[in-house]
């Protein structure tokens, strides 16, 4: 049993839990993040990536509204390398209420979002792609923000303050002594070792997994998932986020990021029992592209690449079990002033867009129950990759595709790895640029430990050919580096991640995404017998000739 | 245009099926869309590598009265597949390349992950291993890589052969050769795939005087002493048996070519024999064309028409369909159904796409994998309930088998095109 002793034990890999223990780090507290995954591989890494103006929230809901333009702004600021100022759009279509607009627009200005009207002729020159049958549109400054990028950027900063990650190791229990929260029991999936890690407080920050941590301490925190679905499109086909002028509704959102556009999303509740069994359905393929073609007409004729969803944590509030009393906005509980359990502290609900000021108000209570009274500074100090657009990394074996795509991915700290050393910049995954040097700095500096988080760092394997190409070249990488148990990780590795481009790839299996499909499943069980790696046939008597 | 036998698809199925027309003096036509499968494939002809139980398979020839009936290989007899396989064990030797089979049972081939495959017939460079038993005579197996290529991963291989029990007594080395030994002179030699490979080795080292020898004392160092050295194959787009012949005089090891990650050229060696012989035989090579569309009537294919010259159908006595399956577009998909790409043939098919695949990725059952037109066992297909007697079909767009899970593309490929070249060859001689 490994001890571990610390100030902060934050419960969760995504954006908000990173945040956590950036700020937690930035104030010099002592901070622990513990991840039974990758970073990012909850709802941060779910959804659409939309960084939100809060114009779709403006006529329904003006406090999440006025947060969102406010996050918006500092993340535009602090996080540049994660983030494309593209502009949205909110048209209306003929079978929407064009009324609805002027009512939309002063919602806006109320909560101190530009929105600016904009004729159907101007649309279209700003927006080539979306629906030509538009009756109007207005501009608004949504954006994109890449979720992964975020996350690990999060966690490089908080690392560099003294915070620590452990991932692939997960909460098994709270430490309570004398009725208040001392810490967590964990154990580290991949070894098998436990770990007690000893704090003064303890951040649940685990999202929708957050009603099992204060299950541990007999707490009653009702999650109720829904779940979200989504089509990402092989081509970027609209330059900037197109909404729909209504209330939001499924699939109505369509967002352009990095070299895709992705289109969602569907809502639909399901049982808590269900959260780790979702899947895309093909009702939902159906609605994502009858809808998205609504905005969009040219998506009707674009590859889809591949489906994904995720689960949204909306809590239910006071002790309602019903559901009917759910809040979409952010909730932060001091279970010792809520339940008389001192030391544990959730911070739930809201939304990716908010993961920093959720972050903020965790560690505003954190704080103040240790007595420390640094202020936050997370809304002013930038990510590291933040300053990455004004500068000049000399460079010069490496094409400008392969530098503009590790700048556009890490910023300026792109300079710590494209090197004067021709293996280094070698080309791994063509799709995406991804050079061996990249790969080598997100095992040693992002905390990647395998293909599919080497995914989520640098976005190897995420282009037209999923991956089958760069996942064997990248695994000999992996095993090379971390010089493990003589490459089976790896192999390992090689299988896990073809089957989690399978999952995403299954429910638009047709067209182009079959035929790389019928390809991948060539490749790698005639060319390499993957399969027989799997389970070895029996019953053979064959001699050497 | 008029021909005796218009073949579209210019794959392994493809070129036997014309290679074999032409020798027999029909005029033949060949349209090809560009790159076949053997760019993906190991080079090797697998007949039949695992049964229905998924069992390997030692005597594969045997294992034929066990199929399906609408197995290709039911229906066109074991015969036929034994005619077809020396047909184009001769028409390789015609060309150089050396392939060695052991009469009438499988041996291992090593996949660039490690695993064993069983398969029928290998290239000379290539070592028969034997499946699932120990390796006797071999203790020091060494895997070496050449200059850092990109699509070779010796700690992969090595670690799919540990997982095999048949290597549980073998001792894994492996080492890179340096670009700076083999005198490489391109602006970064770990960018090159495997064909710019070795014309970059060709070039700068192999035309050179010594050049064999440089390579053959690092393969030596990179090697120490192993009885086994495993390389991949990146050495020659054609006559790389021959370099490795020579290498193993040089060195005194025993050394196996291994097929990397596409472009694999064992499989392209292959490609580009069956075309120069297609080519003796006056054949015509059409590449860069698809058909697009055909004029059926009274049963019969009439003419053809091409994406490259849409007016001018093209008209042939006989038609063979050699098209491969959905990554080679023999095969369509949209949302709801899945087709044949150019004629609208019939195929068998699961209704809805959730049953088009398996939720298991690797090791799953995808029934897409077996999807394919439905013919009787002349291998004429079925159109809107009618049989196409003029049409014939073979290899990778035919339904009934699973070339991948049974390990039978090669063998399937080569029997039917060289079957529906000997239906044509026999009705035209009645004429």
């Amino acid at each position: 049993m490994r001890q571990l002793e610390t100030d902060v034990v934050i419960i969760g890999g995504g954006a908000t839990g990173a945040g956590v223990l950036r700020d937690c780090a930035l104030r010099g507290m002592r901070a622990i993040l513990v991840e039974k995954d990758d970073i990012a591989n909850g709802t941060t890494g779910r959804n659409h990536g939309l960084l939100h103006s809060g114009a779709r929230y403006a006529v329904t809901d003006q406090h999440s509204a006025s947060e969102c333009i406010s996050e918006n702004k500092i993340l535009k600021r602090i996080a540049g390398h994660c983030i494309e100022e593209t502009g949205g759009l909110f048209i209306t279509l003929p079978e929407d209420d064009l009324s609805f607009q002027s009512q939309f627009i002063e919602s806006c200005t109320t909560a101190g979002i530009q929105a600016d009207a904009l004729t159907p002729a101007e649309a279209l020159r700003i927006e080539p792609n979306v629906n030509p049958a538009l009756l109007g549109a207005v501009r608004v400054p949504d954006g994109t923000v890449d979720p992964f990028r975020l996350t690990a950027s999060n966690i490089l900063d908080a690392e560099e303050h003294g915070g620590r990650l452990l991932n692939y190791t997960r909460v098994t229990g709270l430490i309570i002594n004398n009725g208040r929260a001392c810490g967590v029991h964990c154990v580290n999936l991949r070894t098998g070792e436990p770990i007690d890690i000893h704090a003064l407080q303890v951040v649940n920050a685990a999202g929708i997994w957050g009603q099992q941590i204060t299950e541990y301490g007999d707490l009653s925190l009702r999650m109720f998932p829904a779940k979200g679905s989504l089509l990402i499109m092989d081509y970027r086909v609209n330059s900037l986020v197109i909404n729909r002028c209504r209330k939001p509704a499924d699939a109505d959102i369509l967002v352009p990021g990095d070299t895709i556009s992705l289109i969602g999303t569907t809502s639909e509740k399901i049982p808590y029992s269900d959260i780790e069994n979702i899947r895309v359905t093909p009702e939902e393929v159906e609605t994502l592209l009858s809808e998205g073609e609504k905005l969009c007409p040219a998506m009707a004729n674009t590859r889809i690449l591949r489906a994904y969803c995720g689960v949204r944590p909306l809590v239910a509030l006071g002790n309602d079990d019903s559901g009917r009393n759910i809040s979409r906005g952010i909730v932060l509980l001091d279970h010792g002033d809520t339940d008389g359990l001192p030391g544990l502290i959730t911070i739930t609900g809201g939304k990716l867009m908010t993961y920093r000021l959720m972050a903020e108000m965790a560690t505003d209570a954190v704080a103040k129950n240790l007595g420390n009274t640094n202020a936050c500074e997370t809304a002013e100090r930038h990510l590291p990759g933040a300053n990455g657009k004004n500068t000049d990394i000399h460079a010069p074996q490496v094409s400008i595709p392969v530098s503009g795509s590790a700048k556009y991915r890490h910023g300026e700290r792109a300079a710590r790895f494209l090197a004067d050393d021709k293996k280094k910049n070698v080309v791994i995954c063509e799709c995406e640029m991804v050079t061996r040097g990249e790969i080598e700095y997100a095992v040693n500096n992002l905390n990647a430990m395998d293909l599919v988080d080497l995914r989520r760092r640098t976005r190897i394997g995420m282009g037209p050919c999923q991956g089958k190409m760069c996942a064997c070249r990248a695994a000999g990488i992996v095993s090379e580096m971390t010089n493990d148990d003589n490459g089976d990780n790896a192999l390992k590795s090689v299988s896990e991640f073809m089957q989690e481009r399978w999952k995403g790839v299954r429910p638009i299996l047709w067209g182009d995404a079959m035929r790389e499909a019928d390809l991948s499943y060539w490749l790698y069980n005639n060319l390499l017998g993957c399969d027989q790696l799997q389970a070895q046939p029996t019953g053979l008597t064959v001699e050497v000739l | 245009m008029n021909y005796d036998v218009i073949v579209i698809g210019g794959g392994l199925s493809g070129l036997t099926s014309a290679i074999h027309c032409a020798e027999a003096g029909l005029k033949t036509v060949v349209i090809s869309a560009g790159e076949s499968s053997l760019a993906f494939a190991s080079g090797c002809i697998d007949v039949l590598g695992f049964n229905q139980n998924n069992q390997a398979v030692e005597f594969p020839f045997e294992e034929i009265a066990l199929l399906p009936a609408e197995h290709p290989y039911k229906r066109i007899g074991s015969r036929s597949l034994k005619q077809g396989l020396s047909f184009f064990l001769e028409q390789m030797a015609l060309e150089d390349i050396a392939m060695a089979h052991n009469e009438q049972k499988n041996h291992g081939r090593l996949t660039a992950l490690g695993a064993v495959r069983p398969t029928w017939l290998s290239q000379a460079g290539t070592k028969h291993l034997p499946i699932n038993k120990p390796l006797d005579a071999i203790k020091k197996i060494a895997v070496a890589n050449i200059a850092g290529f990109r699509d070779f991963q010796p700690e992969l291989v090595i670690a799919g052969m540990k997982r095999n029990p048949m290597f549980a007594n073998n001792e894994f080395n492996w080492a890179d050769i340096s670009p700076e030994t083999l005198g490489i002179a391109v602006r970064n030699p770990y960018e090159l795939r495997s064909l710019e490979l070795a014309r970059t080795l060709k070039r700068d080292l192999f035309n050179k005087p010594n050049g064999m020898n440089i390579f053959a004392s690092a393969l030596q160092k990179a090697a120490r002493n192993a009885d086994l050295v495993l390389i991949p194959s990146v050495l020659a787009v054609e006559l790389g048996n021959d370099l490795i012949a020579e290498l193993e005089q040089l060195t005194g090891l025993s050394i196996c070519e291994v097929a990397s990650l596409p472009p694999s050229l064992p499989g392209m060696r292959l490609a580009s024999a069956l075309k120069a012989r297609f080519r003796k035989f006056g054949g015509i090579l059409l590449e860069g064309d698809d058909v697009i569309s055909g004029r059926f009537s009274d049963k019969h294919l009439q003419t053809i028409t091409t994406r490259l010259s849409p007016n001018t159908p093209l008209s042939a006595k006989h038609f063979v369909l050699a098209t491969g399956s959905f990554f080679s577009k023999g095969l369509s998909s949209n949302r709801s159904e899945l087709t044949e790409s150019v004629f609208n043939l019939s195929v068998n098919s699961e209704t809805t796409r959730e049953q088009w695949s398996n939720d298991r990725f690797i090791d799953g059952q995808h029934s897409f994998t077996t999807t394919g037109i439905r013919t009787d066992n002349l291998l004429n297909p079925y159109r809107e309930d009618e049989i196409i007697s003029n049409l014939y079909c073979a290899g990778a767009v035919l339904s009934g088998f699973n070339p991948v899970r049974e390990a039978s593309a090669g063998g399937v490929a080569i029997a039917t095109g060289w079957f529906a070249a000997s239906q044509i060859i026999a009705k035209q001689s009645a004429v």
